[in-house]
């Protein structure tokens, strides 16, 4: 029973991951870009909904409401004005302005909010939970935090396969110059996909928020997770980043148990060891496999 | 630039090399961000914005010092503590203490303070660099993360260095001290440095009474996590197990788990499984905070949580799902028998300043930073002079009497560690705030009245 418990705390805490990892896999699916300061993002819009909340005296759920657009606002600015200029077949440039970007919002808010840890108080909420079968008590939190994430994760696949203008945005993946013939406006794509990839991050960071406590240097160390969780799915997949989000939680909450139980290695440990297995063994993710890249 | 040609080779594959190429990227960012992180707080000029919130409290300056100032050598004290991150309750009193301290010392004293960040590194730079700008005498304290480094960066340099707020077993053996069968003549650990709180001894012992006037069952989950605190206080030779065992406990260890996961459902269920009833430990509160959170959702809520670390202050106790009940060791209170040498203040009195200067509840490190100045002047005062070997020695023969108790260098468990008396106690629902300490176990300290016997979380 405990290593059910075990995995179901581990799915809970996959919701987050996957959720977390959903801006970075979208971003790197459409566009090929990749986001170093994709943590940094996340903590940037817990600290956002710190002030929101603190300044209207509202529940941090409605901060929500304010912090995703802002967020996503954000996001389409700096794709359209700064992120669009470094995109081209060197990987480089993004790769050394978003790094950039990582340092300046880590000393921004270590400015504006000091080094100090802060948390975001849910209410009652964070620590009801309900009774499963075979006395698994699972919290109501967690369980809506990973409801959110396969909501989101499904919700987006089904924009991208099903909607014009996620048919632009896959277009505009394949091939940049014919999608511009007919009439789609690249960089206009770019920066609605960026924008999207913001939003989510900003919900992930906010739940991270209400879940834990977080200080401006912690953005680094979340986005470990969620490169993890994008490569173990597989690149340019929202199901296998959902997917990988689930197995990289599942073996970071039971290898606690084998913590626990044997005494024998630690739990994050587990998590990257699956990385390291997935890269060695199946290198184009569980569901990249087949794909046309 | 050239290598663009190959670049169209199969997407799948490269996309992922450049993928992973941007984590490994990402090795390289703590190394840079520390690096750029220093300049922020660097030549700030030493509290010279808390010198006149506390003139503000004239009772401090009017009362007479002891010996007076007259004959105090002009010296320069440094200051190392965490003032931010996740360590910053350690020193929430500090801009107090530091005015109060400039304010009663007037001009024979320079202090120099410097924020640490909470990082055993920042804190072993911030002392190298008061070193080079000709510090006398360096204080420090905040768990051992912070007293280590500083310690061992004035043992370097030969700076005499009073260290407080860890304790000190830690300390003492991060420092390069040696304990057990090994070393029947407890070797010196630092000729520079000298460290006053209590031990682990006395930890264990508050919390085995206060257990046992709680009357629940005699098992204890513990969790002990795999950073110097834990492994010293987990240890199976000096550590809490064994002393737990022999006085009658079962003890439920779960090992030195990692301070990094996001996750404690395995801790969670062990101790379920095994009718835990009381959980004690020493993490940090933003550990415990994730902890109780977790434990409360799964249903988890055992009579007696008894932590060290998570449960000092009321700021951050006041942020867990369930703060009230909770138990914890004391070192200091507004009630201690103790008074001041440089101002005169009781502890009362000093804990009352401080709650009108600043607005806020009392915490315990206010006596220990007031205290470490204490020593520092007193040294000052027998050396005579600004010299940092004459004030060693007089560090050396230290026996004076402190708002935290009694200190005295000489005696000490091993060489250079004076002990302060220990007790325990409970938050409870207070009248002048919503969270205050009611002391339950006076053992150690019997002319401190006990106010309330522990009462069951749940």
């Amino acid at each position: 029973m405990i290593w059910a418990n075990a995995v179901v705390q581990g799915l809970l805490l996959g919701g987050l991951l996957a959720l977390f990892a959903t801006g970075l896999s979208l971003a790197f699916g459409v566009m090929r870009f990749v986001n170093l300061a994709h943590g940094d993002l996340a903590v940037l819009a817990a600290f956002l909904a710190v002030s929101v909340t603190g300044g209207l005296g509202v529940n941090p759920f409605w901060s929500l409401l304010v912090v995703v657009p802002a967020m996503a606002a954000v996001g389409y600015l700096l794709q359209r004005y700064a992120f669009n200029r470094t995109m081209g077949p060197d990987p480089l440039p993004s790769i050394l302005v978003t790094f950039g970007l990582s340092v300046v919002i880590q000393n921004a808010l270590l400015e504006g909010y000091s080094a100090d840890s802060q948390g975001l108080d849910a209410g009652p909420i964070e620590t009801a939970s309900v009774e499963l079968p075979g006395g698994i008590a699972v919290g109501w939190f967690p369980l809506l935090m990973a409801a959110v994430a396969a909501v989101v994760l499904v919700g987006l696949q089904l924009f991208l396969s099903r909607t014009r203008m996620g048919r632009a945005f896959r277009a505009t993946s394949d091939d940049p110059s014919t999608a511009r013939l007919m009439g789609i406006d690249d960089r206009r794509v770019y920066a609605a996909v960026m924008a999207v990839a913001f939003a989510t991050v900003a919900m992930a960071g906010l739940f991270l928020g209400m879940r834990q406590t977080f200080g401006p240097s912690d953005g680094p160390a979340q986005l470990i997770f969620a490169f993890e969780a994008v490569v173990i799915g597989g690149i340019g997949s929202l199901w296998g980043t959902l997917l990988g989000g689930v197995v990289l939680g599942v073996s970071q909450t039971v290898g606690n148990q084998i913590d626990v139980e044997f005494n024998f290695l630690s739990g994050p440990l587990f998590g990257h060891l699956i990385f390291l297995a997935a890269l060695a063994f199946r290198p184009t993710g569980l569901l990249g496999a087949g794909r046309r890249a | 630039m050239k290598d663009n040609r190959l670049e169209r080779l199969p997407l799948a594959k490269l996309s992922r090399r450049r993928f992973v190429g941007g984590a490994a990227a990402l090795g390289l960012s703590p190394v840079i961000l520390a690096a750029c992180g220093d300049d922020g707080d660097g030549a700030s000029e030493p509290s010279s914005g808390e010198a006149t919130t506390t003139a503000a409290a004239p009772t401090t300056t009017a009362a007479p010092s002891p010996g007076g100032s007259g004959d105090m050598p002009e010296i320069k004290i440094g200051y190392v503590t965490p003032r931010t991150g996740p360590l910053a309750p350690f020193g929430e009193a500090d801009s107090f203490v530091l005015g109060a301290m400039a304010a009663a010392l007037g001009g024979a004293v320079e202090i120099a303070d410097r924020d640490c960040e909470s990082d055993s590194a920042k804190a072993g730079q911030a002392t190298q660099e008061l070193i080079s700008e000709g510090a006398h005498i360096i204080l420090a304290g905040g768990t051992p993360d912070v007293s280590v480094p500083v310690a061992a960066a004035c043992d370097l340099g030969e700076v005499p260095c009073v260290t407080t707020i860890a304790p000190w077993q830690p300390h003492y053996l991060g420092l390069g001290g040696g304990l057990g069968p090994d070393f029947p003549e407890p070797p010196v650990a630092s000729a520079w440095n000298f460290h006053f709180f209590w031990g682990l001894e006395d930890v264990i012992s508050n919390f085995i009474e206060l257990w046992e006037q709680s009357g629940a069952d005699k098992v204890v989950g513990g969790m002990w996590p795999n950073d110097p605190d834990g492994n010293a206080w987990g240890n199976a030779a000096v550590g809490f197990p064994p002393a737990l065992e022999a006085a009658g406990f079962t003890v439920v260890d779960v090992g030195r788990f990692d301070l990094a996961t996001q996750d404690y459902s395995a801790i969670i269920g062990q101790f379920k499984e095994a009718g835990v009833q009381i959980v004690s430990g020493v993490v940090p509160p933003p550990v415990f905070a994730t902890f109780q959170t977790q434990a409360l959702q799964q249903d988890f809520n055992p009579p007696v949580m008894t932590m060290a670390k998570a449960l000092l202050f009321p700021s951050a106790v006041s942020t867990y799902p369930q703060g009230e009940g909770l138990s914890t060791e004391i070192w200091w209170t507004n009630r201690h028998p103790f008074a001041s040498s440089v101002t005169g203040q009781t502890a009362a009195e000093l804990a009352a300043a401080f709650e009108e200067a600043n607005g806020v509840q009392w915490t315990q490190p206010l006596g220990f930073a007031h205290a470490a100045f204490e020593i520092a002047v007193d040294a000052a005062r027998r050396a005579g002079a600004a010299d940092r070997g004459a004030l060693n020695e007089a560090l050396g023969s230290t026996s004076l009497d402190t708002v935290v108790g009694p200190i005295d260098f000489r005696a000490g468990p091993v060489p250079g560690v004076a002990k302060t008396p220990l007790v325990a106690g409970q938050w409870v629902a207070g009248q002048r705030y919503p969270l205050e300490l009611a002391v339950t176990v006076n053992t150690q300290l019997p002319e401190l009245a006990v106010d309330a016997t522990i009462q069951p979380m749940s």
